[in-house]
């Protein structure tokens, strides 16, 4: 007992260098996601037909498809269209473009949840379409959309442990590094659970922190 | 009440849907004229104002802003919006920036003013409507009566041709509607035109110098104030009149 | 909302301990008179017959479970011609060979199980596999884990296979340094390459061989790999783009079939049949013919 618990403190340190690895492709993949969701949800939900289906078709297409097999395609696939790409990088755009996808759905439902006096009452002021998403409608449907948002932010570092199958050395393939040289697949297995449980729950915990600093003084009841 | 005509609207059709609101009514405001419409609720009081700045699409008709025709195709709406002030019944204020943001934000990047200059006119409108106080203070932490009297502030800061009210106190409980009554009377005496829709009678007595009355997408009665509350002529006017004085009535017994 | 982040974590951690050690218990407890049976079969390998009617209610006897069965599984890692690979969807090479021997003396049937490499020695020992035939080279740290037959062959150990054209800058260990090195995760190439190469050199482990590591070698994601060396020659042979550098390292025993530890009964059988095969020259007939198999097509 005392030699399992000894192995599996010994092994954190190894795993926690992966742990880093991990959590940058999170961070980066989210931002990228949550950049681009922030120029989809405006052409999904306001601009002309053209633009708005095709938003809708990028949507449907990287949410109604595996993240795995988007990530094969990035990485294995485009190199034959002359797009290599370092595994590290395919990564990156793999998450990001699909985060991008359900990122955008959140906005899109939490614009929708802005009454429409909101709307009435820019344009009365003669304020443009874009002047009013920009000031208006997307401060406060990011506020709306934080507990999901956060969430999407959990889900994919769980998401980021499939790049250790194109070869990124994260926290996972940290683990079945270990698994080969010490044969011990329960301990480390736990151990490496045992990590990303810790991250998803700090990151969880920053709802309530941001719901906090972002809240309208006044707003009590609702979503906020 | 002579002086050229701020606001003009002839024949004016509109509708939601399959259904017509608004079935050819014309009216019109002169310079620095007060008038108020009154009417029962699906009268069309407020899609008319709406279809003024074409916040709701006219299906027929003619309006004219200040020399401007506001149905013409090629026409900057937003120009036109920019020069009306609108105040919704449900204040319609931004609730994720301060008093002074939602009045500083329109002026800014629709009129184009400098952050100084916004600043400027908005502190002026406040102290204009009493809220210099409460510049950095959030919507929702005001009552329901301050935010409208910060939605009156945000449409005179627009420095507009004409005001246009969507019945400002029916959302607001009784000990509160006074209060921006009260701002409304010393906003009236400034000498702006307005249009108001609104039920309250005493109030319309004492700012309007016409009232008409709508009912159906029509207008029915048109006159001076005295004319209308005291010796009204159609029978609908009348019916319409007896309702608003019971309600009124049950308001004071309970 | 620190004490409760904190409470959290604690109790997870304990939790996952809890885990841990309830299933160590399970998986990797050994009966203690088993271990004390392990040390007198060792030296009375002839006696087995007579101790086994005494002992099969301590001892579970391998042998006897795969004959009820009627099936020999074997696990391989097909990603290493000519020893074991797929060809036409079947897996077939010298190891598979091998395998179809012994069960046709222990009267069964074959099943091959594919797997990474790396995963084979813990399939091993969590019964899933009955036995290892993978160009596995006997190592002091596998032996903790598992038990070897003899070796089939020996082998010169460590080939550092490249581009055509990289070939001729890469002729010493000194000259991959600084170099981006594939190696086969779990492998005795793996090793070396942790042992000489670390911090000289980026070492990226792959779990599959062919086709895998070699079209990152060839797509430029590393420069070369460290692999056996009859693979090494086979694929240079077949593949033109390829050649195969240098030997690295020392001549190793080469490899042995892997059975569980303890399983004296199998390793018995499986050591007979090596032993005629080598002896009657069938052992070297059969990698002759597998090589000229994976190299004909």
């Amino acid at each position: 007992m005392l030699e399992t618990l000894h192995f599996i403190i010994k092994i954190i340190p190894y795993l926690a260098e992966g742990l880093v690895i991990t959590l940058q492709v999170t961070a980066v993949s989210f931002a990228v996601g949550f950049a681009l969701a922030a120029l989809l949800t405006p052409l999904r939900v306001f601009a002309p037909t053209p633009l708005s289906v095709l938003a809708r078709g990028y949507i449907e297409a990287f949410r109604g498809t595996p993240l795995l097999v988007q990530l094969l395609l990035i990485y294995f696939g485009l190199p034959s269209l002359g797009i290599k790409l370092d595994p590290l990088t395919a990564g990156f755009v793999a998450l990001g473009l699909n985060s991008a996808a359900y990122q955008a759905e959140i906005l899109r439902s939490s614009i929708k949840a802005i009454p429409e006096s909101q709307y009435l009452s820019a344009e009365s002021l003669g304020m443009s379409t874009l002047q009013i998403y920009r000031y208006v409608v997307l401060p406060q449907a990011v506020r709306t959309a934080i507990p999901a948002l956060v969430n999407e932010f959990v889900t994919l570092i769980k998401e980021s442990s499939l790049v250790s199958i194109i070869g990124v050395v994260e926290l996972t393939r940290r683990g079945e590094y270990l698994v080969a040289y010490t044969f011990k697949a329960l301990e480390v297995y736990v151990a490496v659970a045992l990590l990303y449980f810790l991250v998803c729950a700090l990151a969880s915990q920053t709802t309530r922190f941001l719901e906090k600093r972002l809240a309208i003084p006044g707003y009590t009841r609702g979503v906020m | 009440m002579a002086g050229r005509e701020v606001l003009t609207v002839r024949n004016l059709r509109a509708g939601y849907g399959d259904t017509e609101v608004l079935k050819g009514i014309s009216l019109t405001v002169s310079e620095g004229e007060k008038v108020v419409i009154m009417g029962p609720s699906g009268s069309g009081k407020s899609t008319l104002l709406k279809c003024i700045v074409r916040l709701v699409e006219p299906w027929e008709g003619e309006i004219y802003l200040d020399g401007i025709n506001v149905m013409d195709p090629k026409v900057n709406i937003r120009a036109v919006r920019a020069r009306t002030g609108f105040v919704f019944q449900s204040y319609n204020l931004f609730p994720h920036m301060t008093v002074l943001r939602n009045i500083t934000l329109p002026l800014e990047v629709v009129k184009k003013l400098s952050k100084k200059e916004a600043e400027e006119v908005a502190l002026k409108v406040l102290k204009q409507v009493g809220l210099e106080d409460f510049i950095h203070k959030y919507p929702l932490e005001l009552s329901g009566g301050q935010q409208q009297r910060v939605a009156i502030a945000r449409a005179l800061a627009m420095d507009p041709v004409i005001l246009l009210l969507d019945e400002p106190t029916s959302a607001l409980d009784p000990e509160l509607r006074e209060e921006v009554l009260e701002t409304l009377r010393d906003v009236a005496k400034q000498g702006r035109s307005m249009l108001i829709v609104t039920h309250e009678l005493d109030f319309a007595e004492d700012v309007a110098d016409r009232i008409i009355l709508m009912d159906n997408g029509v207008v029915v009665e048109e006159g001076e104030p005295w004319e209308i509350l005291y010796r009204p002529k159609k029978e609908r006017t009348r019916r319409f009149l007896k309702r608003i004085m019971r309600k009124l009535a049950e308001a004071y017994v309970a | 909302m620190q004490g409760k982040v904190l409470g959290y974590v604690i109790g997870a951690l304990i939790v996952g301990v809890l885990i841990g050690y309830v299933a160590h218990l399970a998986f990797a407890g050994e009966h203690p008179v088993l271990s004390r049976c392990k040390s007198e079969l060792s030296s009375c390998q002839k006696e087995l017959s007579a101790c086994k009617g005494e002992l099969s209610k301590f001892k579970k006897s391998y042998l006897e479970e795969i004959k009820k069965r009627g099936k020999l599984i074997v696990g391989t890692s097909a990603d290493w011609p000519p020893f074991e690979y797929v060809k036409d969807g079947k897996i077939v090479g010298i190891d598979i060979e091998i395998a179809k021997r012994i069960a046709k003396a222990l009267g069964v049937e074959l099943e091959i199980k594919d797997m990474k490499f790396a995963a084979l020695i813990p399939a091993l020992k969590s019964g899933q596999i009955d036995m290892i035939l993978a160009d596995t080279t006997p190592t002091a740290e596998r032996e903790k884990e598992v038990d070897f037959s003899i070796p089939y062959y020996t082998s010169k150990g460590y080939a550092v296979l490249t581009l055509k054209e990289k070939a001729s800058e890469l002729k010493s260990i000194e000259s991959l340094y600084g170099k981006k090195i594939g190696v086969q995760l779990g492998t005795i190439q793996e090793e070396w390459a942790k042992e000489n190469l670390k911090g000289k050199a980026e070492i990226i482990s792959y779990d599959r061989v062919y086709p895998e590591m070699v079209m990152a070698l060839k797509r430029g994601d590393i420069d070369a790999m460290i692999i056996g060396d009859i693979i090494a020659g086979v694929l240079q042979k077949r593949d033109p783009d390829l050649a195969l550098a240098f030997y690295a390292g020392a001549p190793t025993i080469g490899a042995a079939v892997a059975v569980p530890e303890g399983a004296e009964d199998l390793k018995y059988e499986v050591n007979k049949v090596l032993e005629s095969l080598i002896e009657s020259g069938e052992m070297a007939k059969i990698f002759e013919e597998q090589i000229a198999e994976w190299l004909g097509e």
